[in-house]
């Protein structure tokens, strides 16, 4: 066999040429957006080496096919199993061209590298880069679009678990709003690093799938890692606000809290509380635009956000908003019935009756208002009635550390068996003050 | 016993105590510097470090000791680093901390700072957060040292070569130099000591990376505001035409940077001291990371997708097991200055990865560029200029359009375009022009048309719109010069577009102010007399879109040039007259354009603020007149002169094909169907 029929031609045209010295172990190869780490030898063809990652003695790590370096490396690491060495012979189409890079690599150079393949691993997406998110892609993309927030997302997907697919259907939503669909938070996220056309797969750890309840539907455990297997088909450019003028704002914002109170109807406050915030983030600000119809939008769009935080049960959230609300319009009685509902739960009992009357003051008729306001009258007694019990209490003890002078009695110890004694009666008080405080915080 | 060593510890202390009273420094160097009397001493220091910090060093290393009693101060410094040695490590870190942030000058800082050397060598490489920590107080205190306002404001060629006689640049250069001292033992010793991972890097905390990113936060802010070379040579003189022939600098990035190596050529003899500690730094970084090029992969994961933080999944800003993408550890303008000084200031190690492919480098390095664009300092936008200069100059191929998906190129375009029109600084919106004219002429043909178009159709300034239709014609008449059918964006329904919608436009028809357009109405003339001209043959479809071009221009323009004529002049007449009190309202409103060009021009800038400028008497009012009216009457000759090329190319036209039987253009055929 000659020498030349050793060579694998990679490009189809010989630009590429594979010659390998040692055979690498398993059948595996890298997936394009992998990880690749390797050792390599850069030489013209006359022997002067121009670059080794040996020379720095530190591996060379790149993302394998995403054009981060020279065509031809892309192409022969991608060939490449875990431990294999060989040549790869690169025409100049593959490498610099005509131009070369001088002065180390001259014009129309063929370029000679020896390559050892040490290790790859999978893209990780995920926030923290701890692993939770990896992409291999599959098919990759030279298109460079990929979803941006508020983005046409379409997608095929097919979600699998130990080998067992679980679904497998086409997917249309904006992006940001996956989670109304069933798409899992961690595919959205990948989702959002994919280009047009790629087909990659997705492993997504718990945290970012089903969480430690799992999914019954799916049968899939809680605390499961799952893969998904992804095309993007399609997506949109996301909203461009900075070339909004402020009408059109103004409109994407009614688009936005129109979509809020979509999801508000489906229960899925965590969704209606995005896209109202989404709403009040579009909106110019009162500074700048003192029209109605902003101040109106505003004043909704937060009352709105309020009323989800409290079906949600964040009534410090859900207060916050009201604030903003008052802020903007001071006689607004939904906001103050709203605050008040908040204050009497969260125990703010005073103000939650100020707002009340308020409302009581602006709606003489609101029957609801007026039955918080006996609500929080009754608790303000009780409060008041717990905390003269408590006082008491402390004046006792008081009055007995007076009486230390008296001899003290000969005790049994079973005589106190099932009763308080007043240092009991000192740590409940206490206790209790600890509580309404931890209520009251 | 364990009673008579810390009576042992105590009596030393006493006694150091009393030799500093006495004034016997000799006396106590001896001590610390004697084998034999440290040797007795030695097993009682750590007892005592902690007590010498807080009564003797902590109170005397300040301003007024160092001033006062400057042999005093020498010998507790000298005793200070000392004490580092055994004192508490993480107490006497916490110390070490505030009294860095809080020095009040190049003494104190550095007395600490030696003996900070110490500790964080002590520290080892374990608890990197510590040494995090210590390292992020020398920054802080960099960060608040005062400088002077024009740093921040942009100063001119003189004032760059004047920097360093600065007292307060002098202290900062003199905190750096004691910084690059104290950083070099712990640098020598990760480079020693830390094994890399086998296969793949480690990103996470660790002495390697902590040291890393510190000294990249060096080479941000302030020390980036005094690039001192950074007054670019003015290439493109005053009314000098622009070429769309390929730029002379392409394919040779050691070109491009021409004014700076002169300038480092020039200070060869004597470099300055920016410019040592910028190759200090830059090497050290480089160093430590291996690969130069590693930090720019991550660039776009920084600044194209923006980490979402979500308290439930615990993702919170410092939370990112890879220390090189949080923000506060690695910002990325001073990134965008460290591959600066590796690229344009030449500073890239032979050994560099040689295997990047230049558009990889170009892409990643736009979102650098677009960072420093966006920085309100002028010397960190002209290093953005420049950076984005040499990674044109790298490219081998023509940019392909799918790369304008990427959101950068706007973001970038809009930075650069700010800079070009609305800069105070002239040689930054040269600059930015001519890097503009480069960043369009990289990319392939389909893809400078969206540019152009793009920009053209969203831009506000005169002039840079002005600029880029005569940069249209230019490619244009490029591809007329070829024999070569043109392509689908030099001709036909495309070149028709961006005639009429970009290029052949008044904005307010009639109405329109033309002195306000002044610029792109006289390059749109001039675009439609080359066209009358150089293609008779309709090869780019000229002469369908010419109706509309007369219907939509020529004609309103032709009215409108009259109106503002004859308003001007009657304006004129009435200021003559002393008649124009009713008409100082539009004249306030010129004077003020005037003020806005002048504070453009970086001739002073007082004319910015309130909008007015104070009445003015008849004569100016008189010299403004005249100039409307001069400019005016240019823009009337060149549509003159346009129409009557027109009309000639016309005839010309005709008499050919009357001469002429020959078939109509395929293109020709082509506009006829539609």
């Amino acid at each position: 066999m000659s020498e030349e029929t050793k060579k694998l031609d990679l490009s189809g045209d010989g630009g590429v040429l594979k010659e390998i010295l040692k055979e690498g172990t398993g059948n595996e190869t890298p997936n394009s957006g992998c990880k690749v780490s390797l050792h390599y030898t850069g030489r013209l063809v006359d022997g002067t080496e121009f670059d080794s990652s040996v020379g720095r003695n530190e591996p060379f790590e790149f993302e394998l096919g995403k054009g981060r370096v020279i065509k031809a490396f892309d192409m022969g690491v991608a060939t490449m199993k875990l431990g294999e060495r060989c040549f790869l012979t690169c025409a100049p189409n593959y490498a610099y061209g005509a131009a070369g890079s001088p002065p180390s690599i001259p014009p129309d150079s063929t370029l000679i590298f020896e390559l050892e393949m040490l290790g790859w691993k999978g893209e990780d997406l995920s926030p923290n880069q701890d692993g939770s998110i990896e992409r291999t892609i599959l098919e990759p993309s030279d298109k460079k679009r990929t979803p941006s927030d508020g983005a046409f997302v379409k997608a095929h997907i097919s979600g699998s678990f130990d080998g067992r697919v679980f679904e497998e259907r086409d997917v249309e939503f904006d992006y940001g709003e996956g989670s109304a669909i069933g798409i899992v938070e961690g595919l959205e996220l990948a989702l959002e690093k994919m280009n047009i056309g790629e087909t990659s797969k997705i492993k997504i750890h718990s945290k970012y799938a089903f969480g430690a309840k799992g999914n019954e539907a799916f049968k899939i455990p809680p605390n499961s890692t799952i893969e998904y297997t992804v095309k993007l088909i399609d997506c949109g450019k996301g909203l461009e606000e900075w070339k909004l003028s402020d009408s059109e704002r103004v409109a994407e914002a009614k688009v936005y809290k129109e979509k809020g109170t979509n999801y508000f109807k489906k229960d899925n406050f965590e969704l209606a509380i995005k896209m109202y915030n989404k709403c009040k983030n579009l909106l110019p600000s009162i500074k700048d635009n003192t029209s109605d119809e902003v101040k109106a939008l505003k004043v909704a769009t937060h009352s709105n956000i309020a009323l989800c935080h409290q079906k949600s049960n964040d009534h410090f959230e859900a207060k916050q908003e009201c604030n903003a609300v008052l802020e903007l319009d001071a006689n607004n009685v939904k906001a103050l019935y709203r605050r008040g509902q908040c204050n009497l739960i969260i125990n703010e009992l005073e103000d939650a009756l100020e707002d009340f009357q308020k409302v009581i003051q602006l709606e003489p008729g609101n029957k609801a208002a007026a039955n918080h306001i006996v609500i929080c009258k009754q608790k303000i007694k009780q409060n008041k009635d717990k905390e003269k019990k408590l006082y008491a209490n402390m004046f006792t003890k008081l009055a007995a550390g007076d009486k230390e002078t008296e001899p003290p009695r000969e005790t049994d110890v079973l005589d106190k068996c099932g009763e308080w004694s007043e240092e009991d009666a000192k740590r409940e008080a206490d206790l209790t003050l600890e509580r309404d405080n931890i209520i009251m915080i | 016993m364990k009673m008579d060593t810390v009576t042992e510890a105590e009596n030393l202390l006493r006694l150091i105590k009393r030799m500093l009273l006495e004034r016997d420094y000799d006396g106590v160097k001896m001590l610390f510097q004697s084998p034999t009397v440290f040797a007795e001493i030695e097993p009682h220091m750590a007892a005592i470090a902690m007590e010498l910090y807080n009564e003797i060093c902590a109170p005397t290393l300040t301003d007024d000791t160092n001033v006062d009693d400057a042999p005093l101060f020498d010998c507790v410094n000298e005793l200070l680093k000392i004490v580092a040695r055994y004192a508490s490590l993480h107490p006497f870190m916490l110390e070490l901390m505030e009294k860095i942030e809080e020095s009040s000058s190049i003494a104190i800082f550095s007395a600490y700072l030696r003996a900070l050397q110490v500790v964080l060598l002590r520290q080892g490489s374990a608890k990197p957060q510590a040494i995090e920590w210590c390292l992020s107080s020398v920054v802080t205190r960099i960060r608040e040292l005062p400088l002077p306002d024009y740093l921040s404001e942009g100063y001119d060629e003189q004032q760059a070569h004047l920097l360093e006689q600065e007292q307060q640049i002098e202290q900062l250069m003199a905190h750096y130099i004691t910084i690059d001292l104290c950083y070099e033992p712990l640098l020598k010793a990760v480079l020693q000591q830390d094994a890399r991972a086998p296969i793949f890097r480690d990103c996470g905390l660790n002495r390697r990376n902590v040291l890393t990113c510190f000294l990249l936060q060096l080479l941000g802010k302030p020390l980036a505001l005094l690039e001192v070379s950074n007054v670019p040579k003015r290439l493109l003189q005053p009314g000098q035409a622009h070429t769309c022939t390929p730029s002379p600098w392409r394919l040779r990035p050691e070109l491009t940077q021409q004014n700076y190596l002169l300038a480092r050529a020039n200070a060869g003899k004597t470099q300055t001291y920016v410019q040592q500690v910028q190759h200090t730094l830059t090497s050290d970084i480089t160093r430590l990371l291996g690969d130069p090029y590693y930090l720019l992969g991550l660039v776009e994961q920084r600044a194209r997708w923006k980490r979402r933080l979500d308290a439930a999944n615990g993702v919170y800003e410092m939370s990112s097991h890879n220390m090189f993408l949080i923000d506060d550890k690695l910002p990325l303008p001073a990134l965008a200055m460290y591959y600066h000084a590796l690229l344009v200031g030449q500073l890239l190690p032979a050994t560099a990865p040689k295997i990047y492919a230049p558009l990889f480098l170009f892409e990643s390095s736009l979102y650098l560029v677009a960072v420093l664009l966006e920085q309100p300092e002028p010397p960190l936008q002209h290093c953005g200029l420049r950076l984005n200069d040499y990674m044109l100059s790298i490219l081998t191929e023509a940019v392909p359009q799918r790369s304008l998906d990427l959101e950068v190129h706007k973001r970038y375009c809009e930075a650069l375009c700010k800079i070009t029109g609305y800069s105070p600084q002239e040689p930054l919106r040269q600059l930015g022009l001519q890097v503009l004219h480069h960043y369009i002429l990289a990319f392939e043909d389909a893809a400078k048309y969206f540019i152009l178009k793009n920009l053209l159709e969203t831009l506000q300034h005169d002039g840079i719109l002005g600029y880029l239709a005569g940069m249209y014609k230019d490619l244009v008449a490029a591809a007329l010069e070829k024999k070569a059918p043109l392509s689908d964006v030099y001709s036909g329904i495309k070149f028709r577009s961006m005639l009429l919608r970009c290029v052949c436009v008044l904005p307010q028809d009639v109405k329109s102010d033309l002195l306000l357009h002044s610029v792109s109405l006289s390059n749109a003339l001039n675009i439609l007399r080359y066209f009358a001209m150089a293609d008779l043959e309709n090869r780019t479809g000229f002469w369908h879109a010419l109706p509309e071009i007369e219907e939509r221009l020529l004609q309103p323009l032709g009215k409108a040039l009259n109106f503002s004529l004859a308003h001007y002049k009657a304006y004129r007449e009435r200021v003559r007259n002393g008649q124009s009190a009713s008409d100082d309202e539009l004249m306030q409103k010129q004077l003020n354009m005037l003020a806005v060009n002048i504070s453009n021009s970086g001739m002073g800038g007082e004319g910015e603020g309130d909008g007015n400028l104070p009445d003015i008497g008849r004569e100016e009012k008189l010299e403004v007149l005249a100039g409307s009216i001069t400019g005016l009457e240019s823009l009337r000759v060149l549509y003159l002169l346009a129409s009557d090329n027109l009309e000639q190319s016309i005839a010309r036209r005709k008499q050919a094909t009357a001469t002429n039987t020959t078939t109509p253009t395929a293109m020709e055929l082509e506009l006829e169907q539609r």
